[in-house]
């Protein structure tokens, strides 16, 4: 009887570590319908190279300004995210994206925390189980 | 005056040295005269860094430009009212500045300590000793505040333009107080480690020095996010930036502790994980320090930016390592507790989840931050982590953790039965689901804004019940509910005090959630006597003014606003730019128009001509709830922290 107990509790956690996966995912999975102006998601997403960490829409640099005004360009004659995404890329490195690709090394950036999360989870629910077994 | 302030501050040194190790001998010998000996040189310190701070004040505000520091960082023209920001506004003041409220606070715990753990305190001041030796050995080999240069120039630099704004009295002293106060738990700690009598008597001021560095590094957060929504000028409030991480991280862990110290308290288990957590925060405040002054990360808080950060990381892992060893050392004393976790439903399984959830989310901001570093040395590649990434894997965990807010405070200790917890639940359920429906219907369908906003009122929902009940019961003996209700607060200071904080937070995640999610912005070019519409406003651009105040030109936008439904009710809102020559800088103060709904929030972008300007307009919905959550919090603390009447044997 008290095994079942154990069992559902079990299940219990990893209901709540599944639950808590699929709502990570689908946060960091990109959102293709977001109801936003692409202009102001893009200017969120890529940074300004010269400003020490500040994104676009955070700086009032020269260089920040004009990049937003191509990106205002870009937008109006129908180049989509990824698009314009590609275009700074190219000319500014991989580092003028806000946050890491999900591909190659950076999968790691994304993958750590959730391992992380899932594991300490799980000691969580096997910590508890022995408390109170014993 | 130069050399003196340098004088006092290597006899500062020396007697800092002289108290740690006289701490450390007294302990181990047992003998007072050595311990009183060193007392006293422990209190000297205090004197010698006050004199040498205000040698340093002095030399401001007698304009001795011939101080590299001063001529740096004040000007003739400079506000008097200002040397107090000029003093901690470099790399050197602010060191000084940070040794100043180490000593204070040091010596404040050590004179007001409780007479049954004084006279164990030794370990604890021997380590604070070794921080002060360590703060005034920077200052004295690197980073001397008191350097001359042999040419003295007429005038000075100036203090930086974006520092010269009211919050910054505030928000540096306080995050900068909260990050040194956080030695003073972590020393207590220690202290407790070596205290073989086994005395429980060390969490209840452990506690204390953990609310009031929460507090202080809370408040120091919030107002630097104030400052950066009413200065910096890009209508956000919070930029993931490396600096903003390292403040951060040591108060979501210390979140953690003051949580889990509870436990210790009520059921003596959880030791060991509340001295790893102390640890934890210590070694990340240290390494928001290292960071801070010359780290690996780019920041825009470069105001102390320096070559020391080598010093610092070198403190830092020795200290991480003295941690350890000293964990490991007094392992078998923390873990001999009978008490054991008897079910999953209990306060102190909850509390456990929040601490895990907490310190995660704090280690996955580390994580963040130290991965463009990590790109750089594995991959080869440079790579940016900011906002969009820590939105989406911190943002997850935090709701989780508000979630959990609501359920955990309403289980019991020990066990909660699923009925019982049932029964206090299903009134906010329902409350819940009919603001979900409404939510719903008024267009709020997103995934992750809707379930956070019904989150936060479930939880609100939840502590109201509790209040309402609370204040029921009490209503026996009188029929007015008032009195009933600031009864039932006072009675259970700790618990309610808990529930005031847990409020603000919520009013926190509700401006956060707001202004996240349905942010509104608009590009214009727009001319005198120009009028347009966004959002249901009317803008009327009325006029640009030009001001001289000494070298600077501030240059002004005035603007008059009403809501289209009600255009007689009309509010006048002011931006600027101000041109600071000696820095070559433009300080932009945006124009805001707050309400509980909504901010409006006009930043002037560029002054064309004298009748013609680019704007952005932007609007940010629910905002004025995140100033709000400041004094609420504060309130909290108070109310927890206020003594109970001293038990007189």
């Amino acid at each position: 009887m008290s095994g079942m107990i154990y069992v559902k509790n079990l299940k219990f956690i990893l209901l709540f570590n599944f639950f808590l996966l699929t709502v990570l995912c689908s946060c960091i999975l990109p959102e293709e319908n977001s109801e936003k102006d692409l202009y102001i998601q893009l200017e969120k997403e890529i940074m300004c190279p010269v400003c020490d960490g500040q994104t676009l829409d955070q700086s009032q640099s020269l260089i920040a300004e004009d990049m937003k005004n191509t990106i205002k360009e870009k937008v109006s004659q129908g180049y989509n995210k990824e698009e314009i995404k590609n275009y700074f890329v190219a000319r500014y490195g991989e580092g003028v994206i806000a946050y890491p690709k999900v591909e190659g090394f950076n999968i790691f950036a994304y993958l750590i925390p959730i391992i992380g999360l899932i594991f300490s989870l799980l000691i969580f629910g096997f910590y508890i189980r022995k408390q109170k077994l014993g | 005056m130069n050399n003196f302030g340098f004088y006092i501050m290597i006899l500062g040194f020396v007697l800092s040295l002289h108290s740690s190790l006289f701490f450390f001998l007294g302990h181990l010998k047992n003998n007072k005269i050595l311990i009183i000996s060193a007392q006293r040189s422990f209190y000297l310190v205090i004197v010698m860094v006050s004199i040498t701070s205000f040698s340093l004040i002095y030399s401001f505000l007698t304009n001795d430009f011939s101080n590299i520091y001063v001529a740096n960082h004040s000007s003739l023209d400079m506000n008097r009212a200002l040397t107090l920001v000029a003093f901690y506004s470099g790399n050197e003041g602010s060191l000084l500045y940070i040794l100043f409220i180490h000593v204070i606070l040091s010596g404040i715990m050590y004179r007001f300590a409780p007479s049954y753990i004084k006279n164990k305190l030794n370990i604890s001041c021997s380590i604070l000793a070794i921080i002060s030796s360590f703060y005034l050995f920077v200052m004295i080999f690197f980073a001397n505040p008191f350097q001359v240069s042999e040419f003295i120039p007429n005038d000075g630099k100036g203090i930086n333009p974006l520092l010269r704004h009211p919050g910054m009295y505030i928000h540096p002293p306080l995050l900068m107080c909260g990050l040194a106060s956080i030695s003073i738990p972590f020393v207590l700690c220690q202290g407790s480690l070596f205290d073989r009598s086994n005395s429980n008597n060390w969490h209840t001021i452990l506690r204390v020095w953990c609310l009031f560095s929460w507090a202080v590094l809370g408040s120091g957060l919030l107002i630097g996010a104030w400052w950066a929504y009413t200065i910096l000028g890009w209508g956000g409030y919070w930029g993931w930036d490396p600096i903003e991480n390292v403040g951060l991280m040591p108060w979501l862990v210390l979140t953690a502790l003051i949580h889990s110290i509870m436990v210790e308290e009520r059921r003596g288990i959880f030791r060991l994980w509340n001295i790893i957590l102390i640890s934890l925060t210590f070694v990340l405040a240290l390494l928001g320090t290292f960071i801070n002054r010359g780290g690996p990360v780019v920041s825009v808080h470069s105001f102390a930016a320096s070559t020391l950060g080598f010093l610092f990381l070198i403190f830092m892992i020795v200290m991480t390592f003295y941690s350890v060893i000293s964990i490991i050392y007094n392992y078998k004393n923390l873990t001999n507790n009978e008490n054991k976790i008897e079910s999953y439903l209990s306060r102190e399984s909850s509390l456990l989840l929040n601490n895990i959830l907490l310190v995660v989310s704090s280690l996955i901001i580390l994580w963040g931050v130290i991965f463009p570093v990590v790109s750089i040395i594995l991959n080869d590649t440079e790579i940016s982590v900011s906002a969009p990434y820590f939105d989406k894997t911190a943002g997850p965990i935090f709701l989780f953790i508000i979630i959990l807010m609501g359920i955990g405070p309403i289980l019991s200790w020990r066990k909660t039965t699923k009925k019982a917890v049932m029964i206090r639940l299903t009134p906010s359920l329902i409350i819940t689901l009919l603001i979900g429906i409404y939510l719903y219907l008024s267009g709020i369908k997103e995934f992750f804004p809707f379930i956070s906003f019904i989150s936060i009122f479930f939880v609100l929902t939840i502590i109201i019940r509790e209040w309402v009940g609370g204040t029921r019961s009490r209503m026996s003996n009188s029929y007015n509910p008032i009195p009933s209700f600031f009864n039932m607060i006072i009675s259970n200071r700790g618990r309610n005090g808990g529930y005031v904080v847990h409020i603000a937070i919520l009013a926190l995640a509700f401006g956060v959630v707001g202004t996240k999610f349905y942010d509104e912005r608009l590009d214009v070019n727009i001319s005198v006597s120009e009028e347009i519409e966004f959002k249901g406003y009317s803008i009327l651009f009325k006029e640009i003014q030009q001001e001289f105040i000494g070298e600077n030109s501030i240059t002004k936008a005035n603007f008059i606003v009403s809501k289209i439904s009600n255009p007689d009710e009309t509010t006048n809102i002011t931006a600027m730019h101000s041109y600071y020559p000696n820095y070559n800088q433009i300080s932009v103060r945006s124009g805001i128009s707050s309400t509980p709904i909504e901010d409006l929030y006009i930043i002037p972008k560029d002054f064309i001509d004298e009748n013609n300007m680019t704007l952005r307009i932007a609007i940010n919905p629910l905002a004025w709830w995140i100033w709000l959550s400041g004094p609420i919090l504060i309130l909290g603390t108070l109310i927890t922290l206020w003594p109970n009447k001293i038990k007189r044997n």
